[in-house]
């Protein structure tokens, strides 16, 4: 997938977070155009086409990003930091997606500019709704910034 | 002219309070006083006529000693001025006769004896033993900083233990989603490969799994009442109640027959006594739900100090020999296939009332019902 074609991107260290959480978007139809990264570096590197995606000329605009929190090496709300400070990425939605309830992280994701916090339910069924519902939400319902 | 007194003057400078040392203007000693002499562990005939710094120097060992130099400067303020001077509290090494030194605090007074030319005959050292004050004194201050750290001490283990009650609830949150996941997808795509027994066993794993997010859950907000600053305001318990029954246990969805009296207002966290209130009377209509005609009953009065509020109700009951048991965590009288819960509820409840300085009671008797009164301070 060409990076302007990137619809939603999961930044998800856990393999098995992410089938979850792409098996509940694809019940809704809008995971045809996700791209799952599984480390802070990487992405932040997939973002502004640098390391090994230096010299992509095609430009990211994506209708959501979903954040975990802890993650290898750069975690979710220095990407975040780096995201919201720099005016090319700054409208990107982005949604923490997290067992984190700690209201530390809650109250400087939306210090950060953060667009939506959601903490991830144990119960699978009350999962799926939460994330099938973002997803319709970010991807199809709302109406991105047009640059 | 003393004999004519009567008077044993000697006898009376023996007598007097404190310690006493005669100097002459050169400071070499000219009398001293048995008490002075046995405090300092020295004898007469071994100091009369002697310089005092020489018989009594500061000790070689503490090169922090300041006795001496605040003795002297003392003393030649006297011999300037002719007036008394009093000197702050000093410690002193005495010499004991082997040669170590012991430790004591003194508050000397120096006072000058004038002749009528007004020259210094001499000077009276004047001196206060004031070792056991100060070592009281040492003692309290030692205890209070012992306290102190003992406290904060403790504050740390409490944030340690809230951070690690935390940090464990969220880590373990995770692999049970993904558990729960797994098994919801194995049930919803491969139903039809699985006869009824391994359906079953999946329920089982889901509903296990379920159960264990729920313990993690009130778990969690355990530790955050634990954590959490009291916002305490007057409030009206009629409203609280009322909107906690309208908002959680419709009227038309619960068996049970409310009786709710007026009851007094306190000052508190209306949010945390929300939680409370919930807790107590999901309970109540838990517990008496298999009874024939089940009742509950809410009222409150004062009583020494406090408003104590109450929730009767006629169900189930129980044995008060288990009743410290109770307000533990993980703590439950009845078996999960009899009635649902996981146990925190009312360690939840006590938490929350202990926080504003309250407490919570019950009374109960199998098959009679049980009764819970909490306490809050009147403020």
């Amino acid at each position: 997938m060409e990076h302007n074609e990137v619809e939603i991107l999961l930044v998800e260290d856990n393999p098995h977070e992410a089938e979850l959480t792409i098996r509940s978007l694809k019940k809704q139809n809008i995971a045809n155009r996700l791209l799952h990264l599984d480390d802070g570096e990487e992405a932040l590197n997939f973002i502004f086409s640098k390391g090994k995606y230096a010299g992509n000329t095609k430009s990211f605009q994506p209708k959501l990003i979903l954040l975990d929190l802890k993650l290898p090496k750069v975690d979710g709300l220095e990407i975040l930091r780096q995201l919201k400070a720099n005016e090319h990425t700054r409208s990107f939605p982005i949604v923490v997606l997290t067992s984190s309830k700690e209201e530390k992280d809650i109250i400087e994701s939306y210090k950060l500019g953060v667009n939506s916090y959601i903490v991830k339910p144990v119960n699978f069924e009350a999962f799926t709704r939460a994330v099938a519902e973002l997803g319709l939400y970010w991807v199809v319902l709302n109406q991105p910034n047009q640059i | 002219m003393h004999q004519s007194t009567g008077i044993d003057f000697k006898n009376l400078f023996e007598s007097a309070p404190g310690l006493y040392l005669i100097l002459n203007p050169d400071l070499t000693i000219v009398a001293v006083s048995e008490n002075y002499l046995r405090a300092t562990m020295t004898s007469r005939e071994n100091i009369i006529g002697r310089a005092l710094f020489e018989v009594f120097p500061d000790n070689p060992d503490d090169p922090s000693a300041t006795g001496v130099s605040n003795l002297r400067t003392s003393l030649m303020l006297v011999l300037q001025n002719k007036a008394a001077h009093t000197m702050a509290v000093q410690k002193y090494d005495i010499r004991r006769p082997d040669g170590s030194f012991e430790e004591r605090h003194w508050s000397p007074l120096n006072t000058p004896v004038m002749n009528d030319a007004n020259e210094v005959l001499w000077i009276i050292h004047r001196v206060e033993d004031v070792t056991e004050i100060v070592k009281l004194k040492e003692n309290e201050i030692k205890q209070e900083n012992e306290l102190r750290r003992t406290n904060e001490l403790l504050v740390h283990l409490n944030k340690e233990l809230e951070s690690f009650t935390y940090s464990v609830s969220h880590d373990l949150r995770s692999p049970l989603r993904i558990i729960d996941g797994y098994a919801d997808i194995l049930v919803s795509d491969y139903k039809k490969d699985l006869d009824e027994d391994g359906q079953r066993y999946l329920d089982v794993i889901r509903a296990n799994a379920r159960r264990m997010g729920q313990l993690i859950d009130d778990l969690l907000n355990l530790s955050y009442i634990g954590r959490k600053e009291l916002a305490v305001h007057p409030t009206d318990m009629n409203k609280l109640i009322h909107s906690i029954i309208d908002e959680q246990f419709a009227l038309e969805n619960i068996r049970p027959k409310l009786s709710i009296e007026h009851l007094l207002p306190a000052t508190c966290d209306s949010g945390l006594l929300r939680q409370v209130w919930i807790n107590l009377l999901s309970n109540a209509v838990k517990y008496s739900g298999k009874v024939p005609s089940p009742m509950i009953k809410i009222g409150s009065f004062q009583k020494d100090g406090m408003v104590v509020y109450f929730v009767k109700d006629n169900g189930v009951g129980f044995d008060m020999k288990y009743s410290d048991k109770l307000f533990g965590i993980f703590q439950r009288l009845h078996k999960v296939t009899e009635f649902e819960g996981t146990g925190i509820g009312l360690a939840l409840v006590k938490r929350i009332l202990t926080k504003h300085g309250g407490d919570i009671r019950v009374e109960a008797e199998p098959d009679k019902g049980a009764t819970f009164y909490f306490s809050l301070p009147i403020i």
